[in-house]
Protein backbone atom coordinates (compact mmCIF):
# COMPACT_ATOMS: atom_id res chain seq x y z
CA UNK A 1 0.00 0.00 0.00
CA UNK A 2 1.45 3.36 -1.09
CA UNK A 3 -0.42 6.50 0.48
CA UNK A 4 -0.80 9.84 -2.00
CA UNK A 5 -1.36 13.22 -0.78
CA UNK A 6 -2.48 15.36 -3.41
CA UNK A 7 -2.34 19.00 -3.43
CA UNK A 8 -5.45 19.74 -1.85
CA UNK A 9 -4.52 17.26 1.45
CA UNK A 10 -6.51 14.45 0.00
CA UNK A 11 -4.90 11.37 1.09
CA UNK A 12 -5.28 8.02 -0.90
CA UNK A 13 -4.30 4.98 0.29
CA UNK A 14 -3.58 3.11 -3.47
CA UNK A 15 -2.41 -1.01 -3.87
CA UNK A 16 0.93 -0.57 -4.88
CA UNK A 17 1.03 -2.08 -8.57
CA UNK A 18 -1.87 0.71 -9.13
CA UNK A 19 0.61 3.28 -7.78
CA UNK A 20 3.75 2.08 -9.90
CA UNK A 21 1.76 2.75 -13.12
CA UNK A 22 2.81 6.04 -12.25
CA UNK A 23 6.41 6.27 -13.36
CA UNK A 24 6.45 9.57 -11.29
CA UNK A 25 5.90 7.77 -7.77
CA UNK A 26 7.92 4.53 -9.02
CA UNK A 27 10.64 6.37 -8.97
CA UNK A 28 10.03 8.07 -5.83
CA UNK A 29 9.58 4.48 -4.02
CA UNK A 30 12.79 3.58 -5.20
CA UNK A 31 14.65 6.35 -3.81
CA UNK A 32 12.78 6.31 -0.52
CA UNK A 33 12.76 2.50 -0.13
CA UNK A 34 10.35 0.56 2.70
CA UNK A 35 8.72 3.22 4.44
CA UNK A 36 4.97 4.50 4.82
CA UNK A 37 5.71 7.56 4.21
CA UNK A 38 3.03 9.21 2.34
CA UNK A 39 4.18 10.86 -1.67
CA UNK A 40 2.79 14.60 -2.01
CA UNK A 41 2.02 15.18 -5.29
CA UNK A 42 2.08 18.52 -6.15
CA UNK A 43 0.40 19.40 -9.37
CA UNK A 44 -2.55 17.27 -9.18
CA UNK A 45 -6.02 17.96 -7.19
CA UNK A 46 -7.76 15.48 -6.23
CA UNK A 47 -10.90 15.70 -8.63
CA UNK A 48 -8.26 15.11 -11.53
CA UNK A 49 -6.58 12.30 -9.15
CA UNK A 50 -9.59 10.60 -9.12
CA UNK A 51 -9.88 10.20 -12.33
CA UNK A 52 -6.23 9.24 -13.11
CA UNK A 53 -6.80 7.00 -10.32
CA UNK A 54 -9.75 5.29 -12.01
CA UNK A 55 -7.78 4.63 -15.23
CA UNK A 56 -5.12 3.32 -13.37
CA UNK A 57 -7.02 0.21 -11.83
CA UNK A 58 -8.60 -0.09 -14.72
CA UNK A 59 -5.91 -0.78 -16.79
CA UNK A 60 -3.15 -2.09 -13.75
CA UNK A 61 -3.18 -5.53 -15.60
CA UNK A 62 -2.81 -4.39 -19.25
CA UNK A 63 0.66 -5.76 -20.36
CA UNK A 64 3.51 -2.59 -20.47
CA UNK A 65 3.65 -1.27 -23.57
CA UNK A 66 6.55 -2.12 -25.47
CA UNK A 67 9.52 -0.08 -25.73
CA UNK A 68 9.59 0.78 -29.59
CA UNK A 69 12.59 2.91 -30.28
CA UNK A 70 10.19 4.86 -32.54
CA UNK A 71 6.30 4.97 -31.69
CA UNK A 72 6.18 4.21 -35.93
CA UNK A 73 6.76 0.36 -35.62
CA UNK A 74 3.61 0.50 -33.28
CA UNK A 75 0.58 -1.28 -34.64
CA UNK A 76 -1.83 0.79 -37.13
CA UNK A 77 -4.75 0.10 -35.16
CA UNK A 78 -3.63 1.78 -32.26
CA UNK A 79 -3.91 4.90 -34.69
CA UNK A 80 -6.96 4.25 -36.77
CA UNK A 81 -9.23 7.32 -36.89
CA UNK A 82 -7.69 7.50 -33.79
CA UNK A 83 -9.51 4.98 -32.49
CA UNK A 84 -10.04 5.06 -28.48
CA UNK A 85 -9.35 1.42 -27.65
CA UNK A 86 -12.38 0.05 -25.67
CA UNK A 87 -15.71 1.07 -24.81
CA UNK A 88 -14.70 1.67 -21.48
CA UNK A 89 -12.24 4.30 -22.41
CA UNK A 90 -14.66 6.12 -24.67
CA UNK A 91 -16.98 6.30 -21.69
CA UNK A 92 -13.77 7.68 -19.57
CA UNK A 93 -13.07 10.02 -21.85
CA UNK A 94 -16.09 11.64 -22.59
CA UNK A 95 -15.80 14.08 -19.98
CA UNK A 96 -15.28 18.35 -20.15
CA UNK A 97 -12.56 19.72 -21.98
CA UNK A 98 -11.08 21.72 -18.97
CA UNK A 99 -10.61 18.18 -17.19
CA UNK A 100 -9.44 16.77 -20.27
CA UNK A 101 -6.73 19.17 -20.21
CA UNK A 102 -6.15 18.77 -16.66
CA UNK A 103 -6.03 15.22 -17.00
CA UNK A 104 -3.60 15.34 -19.78
CA UNK A 105 -1.40 17.63 -17.30
CA UNK A 106 -1.58 15.38 -14.32
CA UNK A 107 -0.51 12.52 -16.99
CA UNK A 108 2.17 14.15 -18.36
CA UNK A 109 3.20 14.87 -14.76
CA UNK A 110 3.09 11.55 -12.91
CA UNK A 111 4.33 10.06 -16.42
CA UNK A 112 1.80 7.78 -17.27
CA UNK A 113 2.45 7.00 -20.65
CA UNK A 114 -0.48 5.19 -21.75
CA UNK A 115 -3.02 7.55 -20.26
CA UNK A 116 -1.50 10.33 -21.69
CA UNK A 117 -1.66 8.59 -25.12
CA UNK A 118 -4.89 8.30 -24.79
CA UNK A 119 -5.79 11.47 -23.87
CA UNK A 120 -4.00 13.30 -26.42
CA UNK A 121 -6.18 10.62 -28.97
CA UNK A 122 -9.32 11.88 -27.67
CA UNK A 123 -8.22 15.36 -28.36
CA UNK A 124 -7.41 14.54 -31.87
CA UNK A 125 -10.99 12.49 -31.90
CA UNK A 126 -12.41 15.50 -30.49
CA UNK A 127 -11.76 17.52 -33.99
CA UNK A 128 -11.93 14.40 -36.36
CA UNK A 129 -13.24 15.46 -39.70
CA UNK A 130 -13.57 18.63 -38.68
CA UNK A 131 -13.01 21.89 -41.12
CA UNK A 132 -10.76 24.58 -40.55
CA UNK A 133 -13.22 27.00 -39.15
CA UNK A 134 -14.74 24.42 -37.18
CA UNK A 135 -11.65 23.45 -35.25
CA UNK A 136 -11.08 27.38 -34.19
CA UNK A 137 -14.32 27.09 -33.11
CA UNK A 138 -13.43 24.37 -30.78
CA UNK A 139 -10.47 25.34 -29.53
CA UNK A 140 -11.13 28.83 -29.84
CA UNK A 141 -8.30 29.93 -31.51
CA UNK A 142 -8.05 33.04 -33.32
CA UNK A 143 -7.27 32.94 -36.91
CA UNK A 144 -3.83 35.19 -37.03
CA UNK A 145 -2.89 34.99 -40.32
CA UNK A 146 -2.51 38.09 -42.41
CA UNK A 147 -4.59 38.64 -45.36
CA UNK A 148 -1.93 37.27 -47.90
CA UNK A 149 -1.40 34.39 -46.25
CA UNK A 150 -5.27 33.52 -45.45
CA UNK A 151 -5.61 33.96 -49.41
CA UNK A 152 -2.79 31.64 -49.72
CA UNK A 153 -4.01 29.29 -47.16
CA UNK A 154 -7.39 29.19 -48.69
CA UNK A 155 -5.83 28.65 -52.16
CA UNK A 156 -4.13 25.70 -50.48
CA UNK A 157 -7.19 23.81 -49.01
CA UNK A 158 -9.76 23.69 -51.94
CA UNK A 159 -9.42 20.54 -52.53
CA UNK A 160 -10.15 19.31 -49.22
CA UNK B 1 -45.82 47.49 -23.49
CA UNK B 2 -43.57 47.51 -26.78
CA UNK B 3 -41.14 49.37 -24.67
CA UNK B 4 -41.42 46.61 -21.96
CA UNK B 5 -40.73 43.83 -24.86
CA UNK B 6 -38.18 46.05 -26.58
CA UNK B 7 -36.21 45.94 -22.88
CA UNK B 8 -36.67 42.16 -22.46
CA UNK B 9 -35.08 41.26 -25.36
CA UNK B 10 -32.32 43.52 -24.47
CA UNK B 11 -32.03 41.66 -21.85
CA UNK B 12 -32.17 37.58 -23.43
CA UNK B 13 -29.74 38.59 -25.78
CA UNK B 14 -27.12 39.88 -23.00
CA UNK B 15 -27.96 37.22 -20.91
CA UNK B 16 -26.94 34.86 -23.93
CA UNK B 17 -24.20 36.62 -24.69
CA UNK B 18 -22.64 36.21 -21.22
CA UNK B 19 -23.40 32.70 -21.60
CA UNK B 20 -22.14 32.30 -24.66
CA UNK B 21 -18.49 33.96 -23.22
CA UNK B 22 -18.40 32.22 -20.10
CA UNK B 23 -18.88 29.10 -22.65
CA UNK B 24 -16.39 29.66 -24.93
CA UNK B 25 -13.58 30.37 -21.52
CA UNK B 26 -14.86 26.77 -20.34
CA UNK B 27 -13.45 25.27 -24.34
CA UNK B 28 -10.11 23.31 -24.10
CA UNK B 29 -7.32 25.44 -23.69
CA UNK B 30 -5.02 23.82 -26.29
CA UNK B 31 -2.73 26.57 -26.95
CA UNK B 32 -1.77 26.59 -22.85
CA UNK B 33 -0.28 22.99 -23.21
CA UNK B 34 2.98 22.64 -23.25
CA UNK B 35 4.58 22.22 -27.06
CA UNK B 36 5.09 18.66 -26.67
CA UNK B 37 1.90 17.62 -25.35
CA UNK B 38 0.28 19.76 -28.07
CA UNK B 39 2.68 17.51 -31.18
CA UNK B 40 1.61 14.61 -29.18
CA UNK B 41 -2.17 15.36 -30.03
CA UNK B 42 -1.11 16.12 -33.14
CA UNK B 43 0.47 12.95 -34.13
CA UNK B 44 -2.51 10.91 -33.79
CA UNK B 45 -4.99 13.14 -36.15
CA UNK B 46 -5.80 11.78 -39.26
CA UNK B 47 -4.98 12.57 -42.54
CA UNK B 48 -7.88 15.14 -42.95
CA UNK B 49 -7.35 16.75 -39.55
CA UNK B 50 -3.84 16.86 -40.19
CA UNK B 51 -5.04 18.91 -43.91
CA UNK B 52 -7.14 21.14 -42.08
CA UNK B 53 -4.61 21.74 -38.94
CA UNK B 54 -2.35 23.55 -41.53
CA UNK B 55 -4.75 26.58 -42.09
CA UNK B 56 -6.02 27.07 -38.53
CA UNK B 57 -3.82 29.58 -37.19
CA UNK B 58 0.04 30.40 -37.96
CA UNK B 59 1.79 28.68 -34.66
CA UNK B 60 0.04 25.12 -35.81
CA UNK B 61 1.36 25.66 -39.22
CA UNK B 62 4.94 25.83 -37.59
CA UNK B 63 4.47 23.07 -34.94
CA UNK B 64 3.37 20.61 -37.79
CA UNK B 65 6.66 19.65 -39.37
CA UNK B 66 7.74 19.16 -36.30
CA UNK B 67 5.08 16.45 -34.88
CA UNK B 68 5.94 14.94 -38.55
CA UNK B 69 8.00 12.21 -36.67
CA UNK B 70 5.41 10.98 -34.10
CA UNK B 71 2.78 10.78 -37.28
CA UNK B 72 2.39 7.17 -38.03
CA UNK B 73 4.50 6.62 -41.28
CA UNK B 74 1.62 6.00 -43.63
CA UNK B 75 -0.50 8.73 -42.92
CA UNK B 76 2.95 11.01 -42.93
CA UNK B 77 3.40 9.68 -46.67
CA UNK B 78 -0.07 10.25 -47.45
CA UNK B 79 0.15 13.71 -46.16
CA UNK B 80 3.67 13.96 -47.62
CA UNK B 81 2.12 13.23 -50.80
CA UNK B 82 -0.88 15.47 -50.82
CA UNK B 83 1.77 18.47 -49.89
CA UNK B 84 3.47 17.89 -53.10
CA UNK B 85 0.04 17.91 -54.82
CA UNK B 86 -1.13 21.04 -53.76
CA UNK B 87 2.83 22.51 -53.59
CA UNK B 88 2.52 22.24 -57.66
CA UNK B 89 -0.94 22.33 -58.35
CA UNK B 90 -2.44 21.65 -61.91
CA UNK B 91 -6.26 23.12 -62.14
CA UNK B 92 -8.21 21.24 -64.40
CA UNK B 93 -11.79 23.14 -64.36
CA UNK B 94 -13.03 20.13 -66.69
CA UNK B 95 -12.62 17.64 -64.17
CA UNK B 96 -13.31 19.49 -60.96
CA UNK B 97 -16.63 20.37 -62.74
CA UNK B 98 -17.20 16.73 -63.12
CA UNK B 99 -16.23 15.62 -59.30
CA UNK B 100 -18.05 18.55 -57.75
CA UNK B 101 -21.15 17.79 -59.95
CA UNK B 102 -20.66 13.51 -59.32
CA UNK B 103 -18.81 12.61 -56.12
CA UNK B 104 -20.92 11.00 -53.79
CA UNK B 105 -21.50 13.50 -50.56
CA UNK B 106 -22.48 10.52 -48.36
CA UNK B 107 -19.69 7.97 -49.03
CA UNK B 108 -19.55 5.74 -45.61
CA UNK B 109 -15.84 4.93 -45.68
CA UNK B 110 -15.85 2.90 -43.07
CA UNK B 111 -19.11 0.23 -44.33
CA UNK B 112 -16.93 0.40 -47.61
CA UNK B 113 -14.09 -1.62 -45.99
CA UNK B 114 -15.91 -3.68 -44.18
CA UNK B 115 -17.70 -5.10 -47.53
CA UNK B 116 -14.54 -5.59 -49.25
CA UNK B 117 -13.47 -8.46 -46.65
CA UNK B 118 -17.11 -9.17 -45.89
CA UNK B 119 -17.28 -12.85 -47.28
CA UNK B 120 -15.04 -15.74 -45.77
CA UNK B 121 -12.03 -17.05 -47.62
CA UNK B 122 -11.45 -20.34 -47.08
CA UNK B 123 -8.02 -21.16 -47.03
CA UNK B 124 -6.56 -17.43 -47.59
CA UNK B 125 -6.02 -14.87 -45.42
CA UNK B 126 -7.53 -12.00 -46.83
CA UNK B 127 -6.90 -8.07 -45.79
CA UNK B 128 -7.19 -5.06 -46.44
CA UNK B 129 -3.37 -3.31 -47.21
CA UNK B 130 -2.73 -0.69 -44.84
CA UNK B 131 -2.03 2.04 -47.32
CA UNK B 132 -5.40 1.35 -48.88
CA UNK B 133 -7.29 1.43 -45.56
CA UNK B 134 -6.06 4.36 -44.29
CA UNK B 135 -6.38 6.22 -47.98
CA UNK B 136 -9.53 4.81 -48.11
CA UNK B 137 -10.37 6.30 -44.65
CA UNK B 138 -8.55 9.60 -44.71
CA UNK B 139 -8.28 11.15 -48.05
CA UNK B 140 -9.63 14.36 -48.50
CA UNK B 141 -12.50 12.79 -51.42
CA UNK B 142 -12.43 15.88 -53.70
CA UNK B 143 -8.61 15.61 -54.15
CA UNK B 144 -8.98 12.80 -57.06
CA UNK B 145 -5.96 11.59 -58.16
CA UNK B 146 -6.28 9.86 -61.57
CA UNK B 147 -10.13 8.95 -61.08
CA UNK B 148 -9.60 6.78 -58.69
CA UNK B 149 -11.73 7.19 -56.05
CA UNK B 150 -14.62 4.86 -54.63
CA UNK B 151 -16.95 7.59 -54.05
CA UNK B 152 -17.01 8.71 -57.57
CA UNK B 153 -19.33 6.70 -60.07
CA UNK B 154 -18.92 3.34 -61.56
CA UNK B 155 -18.54 4.74 -65.26
CA UNK B 156 -16.53 5.22 -68.02
CA UNK B 157 -14.13 8.77 -68.35
CA UNK B 158 -13.42 9.81 -71.92
CA UNK B 159 -11.50 12.39 -71.21
CA UNK B 160 -9.58 15.07 -74.30
CA UNK B 161 -6.37 13.48 -72.17
CA UNK B 162 -5.52 10.52 -71.92
CA UNK B 163 -2.13 12.17 -69.77
CA UNK B 164 -2.42 10.80 -66.27
CA UNK B 165 0.15 13.02 -64.74
CA UNK B 166 -1.30 15.97 -62.47
CA UNK B 167 -4.99 14.89 -63.85
CA UNK B 168 -7.71 14.54 -61.68
CA UNK B 169 -9.47 11.87 -63.67
CA UNK B 170 -8.10 10.09 -66.99
CA UNK B 171 -9.78 7.72 -69.84
CA UNK B 172 -10.94 4.22 -68.02
CA UNK B 173 -13.23 2.49 -65.93
CA UNK B 174 -13.71 3.36 -62.22
CA UNK B 175 -13.46 0.16 -61.05
CA UNK B 176 -12.89 0.90 -57.49
CA UNK B 177 -16.49 2.68 -57.34
CA UNK B 178 -18.48 -1.29 -57.82
CA UNK B 179 -21.40 -1.19 -55.94
CA UNK B 180 -21.97 -1.76 -53.19
CA UNK B 181 -17.79 -2.63 -52.99
CA UNK B 182 -15.36 -3.87 -55.94
CA UNK B 183 -15.31 -7.86 -55.58
CA UNK B 184 -12.23 -9.65 -54.64
CA UNK B 185 -11.55 -12.09 -57.60
CA UNK B 186 -9.26 -15.32 -57.41
CA UNK B 187 -6.02 -14.88 -59.92
CA UNK B 188 -3.30 -17.24 -59.95
CA UNK B 189 0.07 -16.22 -59.24
CA UNK B 190 2.89 -18.20 -61.23
CA UNK B 191 5.89 -18.37 -60.68
CA UNK B 192 9.33 -20.20 -60.78
CA UNK B 193 11.26 -22.12 -57.93
CA UNK B 194 14.55 -22.05 -58.71
CA UNK B 195 15.38 -24.68 -55.67
CA UNK B 196 15.61 -27.69 -55.57
CA UNK B 197 14.78 -28.40 -59.41
CA UNK B 198 13.41 -25.51 -61.33
CA UNK B 199 9.75 -25.58 -61.38
CA UNK B 200 7.20 -23.22 -62.54
CA UNK B 201 4.45 -23.45 -59.21
CA UNK B 202 1.00 -21.80 -59.52
CA UNK B 203 -1.07 -20.75 -56.86
CA UNK B 204 -4.33 -19.13 -55.99
CA UNK B 205 -4.58 -15.77 -54.79
CA UNK B 206 -7.32 -13.38 -54.15
CA UNK B 207 -6.96 -10.13 -55.68
CA UNK B 208 -9.35 -6.65 -56.97
CA UNK B 209 -9.36 -4.93 -59.85
CA UNK B 210 -9.49 -1.31 -59.22
CA UNK B 211 -9.55 0.31 -62.49
CA UNK B 212 -9.32 -0.53 -66.23
CA UNK B 213 -7.66 2.15 -68.55
CA UNK B 214 -9.24 2.24 -71.84
CA UNK B 215 -7.70 2.69 -74.99
CA UNK B 216 -8.20 6.04 -77.12
CA UNK B 217 -6.37 7.66 -79.76
CA UNK B 218 -5.19 10.26 -77.28
CA UNK B 219 -2.83 7.46 -75.99
CA UNK B 220 -1.37 6.80 -78.72
CA UNK B 221 -1.00 10.52 -79.27
CA UNK B 222 0.73 10.87 -75.80
CA UNK B 223 2.60 8.03 -75.97
CA UNK B 224 4.12 10.14 -79.04
CA UNK B 225 5.35 12.72 -77.18
CA UNK B 226 6.73 10.67 -74.84
CA UNK B 227 8.84 8.83 -76.98
CA UNK B 228 9.41 12.03 -79.64
CA UNK B 229 9.28 9.56 -82.23
CA UNK B 230 6.62 9.59 -85.00
CA UNK B 231 6.63 6.60 -85.90
CA UNK B 232 7.11 4.65 -82.65
CA UNK B 233 4.50 1.21 -83.48
CA UNK B 234 2.19 0.97 -80.68
CA UNK B 235 2.49 -2.46 -78.70
CA UNK B 236 -0.84 -3.36 -77.88
CA UNK B 237 0.78 -6.24 -75.63
CA UNK B 238 2.89 -3.77 -73.75
CA UNK B 239 1.42 -2.99 -70.01
CA UNK B 240 2.19 0.48 -70.64
CA UNK B 241 -1.38 2.07 -72.22
CA UNK B 242 -3.90 -0.53 -71.78
CA UNK B 243 -4.17 -2.36 -68.41
CA UNK B 244 -5.60 -3.01 -65.78
CA UNK B 245 -4.49 -2.19 -62.16
CA UNK B 246 -5.05 -4.82 -59.36
CA UNK B 247 -4.15 -4.60 -55.65
CA UNK B 248 -3.39 -7.96 -54.00
CA UNK B 249 -5.09 -8.50 -51.03
CA UNK B 250 -3.72 -11.68 -50.39
CA UNK B 251 -1.48 -12.26 -47.49
CA UNK B 252 -0.50 -15.55 -48.04
CA UNK B 253 1.27 -14.11 -51.02
CA UNK B 254 5.00 -12.30 -50.67
CA UNK B 255 3.45 -9.43 -52.67
CA UNK B 256 0.35 -8.76 -50.59
CA UNK B 257 -0.63 -5.41 -50.37
CA UNK B 258 1.27 -4.56 -54.19
CA UNK B 259 -0.22 -2.98 -57.07
CA UNK B 260 -0.27 -4.80 -59.98
CA UNK B 261 -0.50 -3.46 -64.10
CA UNK B 262 -0.52 -5.49 -66.80
CA UNK B 263 -3.14 -5.76 -69.83
CA UNK B 264 -6.18 -7.57 -70.03
CA UNK B 265 -5.53 -10.59 -71.83
CA UNK B 266 -3.03 -11.11 -68.84
CA UNK B 267 -6.14 -11.74 -67.39
CA UNK B 268 -8.40 -13.77 -69.53
CA UNK B 269 -6.07 -16.08 -68.43
CA UNK B 270 -6.06 -14.62 -65.11
CA UNK B 271 -2.73 -15.65 -64.67
CA UNK B 272 0.27 -13.15 -62.79
CA UNK B 273 3.74 -14.20 -63.68
CA UNK B 274 7.26 -13.20 -62.67
CA UNK B 275 7.44 -10.46 -65.16
CA UNK B 276 4.28 -8.29 -64.26
CA UNK B 277 5.43 -8.81 -60.75
CA UNK B 278 9.21 -7.07 -61.71
CA UNK B 279 7.05 -3.90 -62.90
CA UNK B 280 4.38 -4.41 -59.70
CA UNK B 281 4.18 -0.87 -57.70
CA UNK B 282 5.00 -1.73 -54.02
CA UNK B 283 2.31 -0.40 -52.50
CA UNK B 284 -0.65 1.84 -53.02
CA UNK B 285 0.40 5.05 -51.97
CA UNK B 286 3.23 4.97 -54.13
CA UNK B 287 1.24 3.63 -56.85
CA UNK B 288 -0.65 7.38 -56.55
CA UNK B 289 2.24 9.14 -56.12
CA UNK B 290 3.71 7.85 -59.42
CA UNK B 291 0.34 8.34 -61.24
CA UNK B 292 0.29 11.56 -59.85
CA UNK B 293 4.05 12.75 -60.94
CA UNK B 294 3.23 11.24 -64.31
CA UNK B 295 6.05 8.97 -64.00
CA UNK B 296 6.17 7.05 -67.65
CA UNK B 297 3.89 5.19 -68.44
CA UNK B 298 1.72 6.80 -66.23
CA UNK B 299 1.98 9.90 -67.97
CA UNK B 300 3.86 12.08 -69.98
CA UNK B 301 5.61 14.48 -67.96
CA UNK B 302 8.49 13.32 -65.72
CA UNK B 303 8.59 15.92 -62.54
CA UNK B 304 12.02 14.75 -61.62
CA UNK B 305 10.72 11.84 -59.90
CA UNK B 306 13.38 8.78 -60.84
CA UNK B 307 12.13 6.52 -63.40
CA UNK B 308 12.41 2.93 -61.79
CA UNK B 309 14.65 0.84 -63.81
CA UNK B 310 12.03 -1.80 -65.78
CA UNK B 311 11.01 1.34 -67.79
CA UNK B 312 14.30 2.11 -68.59
CA UNK B 313 15.21 -0.84 -69.88
CA UNK B 314 11.37 -1.31 -71.74
CA UNK B 315 12.48 1.87 -73.50
CA UNK B 316 15.53 0.67 -74.29
CA UNK B 317 14.53 -2.02 -75.41
CA UNK B 318 11.98 -0.67 -77.88
CA UNK B 319 14.72 1.23 -78.95
CA UNK B 320 17.73 -1.43 -80.11
CA UNK B 321 14.24 -2.89 -82.00
CA UNK B 322 13.46 0.34 -83.36
CA UNK B 323 16.89 0.53 -85.08
CA UNK B 324 17.17 -3.65 -85.90
CA UNK B 325 13.79 -3.42 -87.81
CA UNK B 326 12.36 0.11 -88.43
CA UNK B 327 8.73 -0.18 -88.02
CA UNK B 328 5.82 0.39 -90.77
CA UNK B 329 3.07 2.41 -90.67
CA UNK B 330 0.85 2.51 -87.40
CA UNK B 331 -0.81 -1.33 -87.91
CA UNK B 332 -1.23 -2.30 -84.33
CA UNK B 333 -5.23 -0.59 -84.09
CA UNK B 334 -5.89 -3.44 -85.76
CA UNK B 335 -5.21 -5.58 -82.46
CA UNK B 336 -7.73 -8.46 -81.62
CA UNK B 337 -6.46 -7.66 -77.99
CA UNK B 338 -7.78 -4.17 -78.62
CA UNK B 339 -10.13 -3.62 -81.05
CA UNK B 340 -10.39 0.27 -81.88
CA UNK B 341 -12.65 2.46 -80.24
CA UNK B 342 -15.38 4.19 -82.85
Amino acid sequence: MVILITSDNVKYVVEKDVAELSVLVKNMLEDIGPSDEPIPLHNVTSTVFNKVLEYCIYHRNDPPPSDDDEGCASPLHKYLASHICSEWDQRFFDVDQALLFDIILAANYLDIKTLLDDACKAVAHLIQGKSTEEIRGIFNIVNDFTPEEEARVKKENVSS
Amino acid sequence: MSFLLHRLCKVVARTVRRAQSKFRKEKFPFQHLPRELQLICFSYMTVETLIAARSVCSTWRSLLPHAEMMVHPIRLRLYRLYLKIIANPRPDRQSQRYISQFIRKKFNREKYLRYLTRRQFKHHTVQVPDEFRIWVLEWPAKLVINGLWPGLPFSEFFMSTAATAGASLRCGINYLARRPAPRLELIVESYTRRRPQEQLLKKNIWACMLWRTTWSEDNIECMFSWYHHPSYTVDMHSPLWNCETWLIFDTGSPHFGKVVECPPFHFSRRTLSDVTYTSAHPDWIDYLERKWFGVPPCGRASTGTRIPSFLVVHAFYDWIRFLLEPPGPLTAYTSPFCPRRT
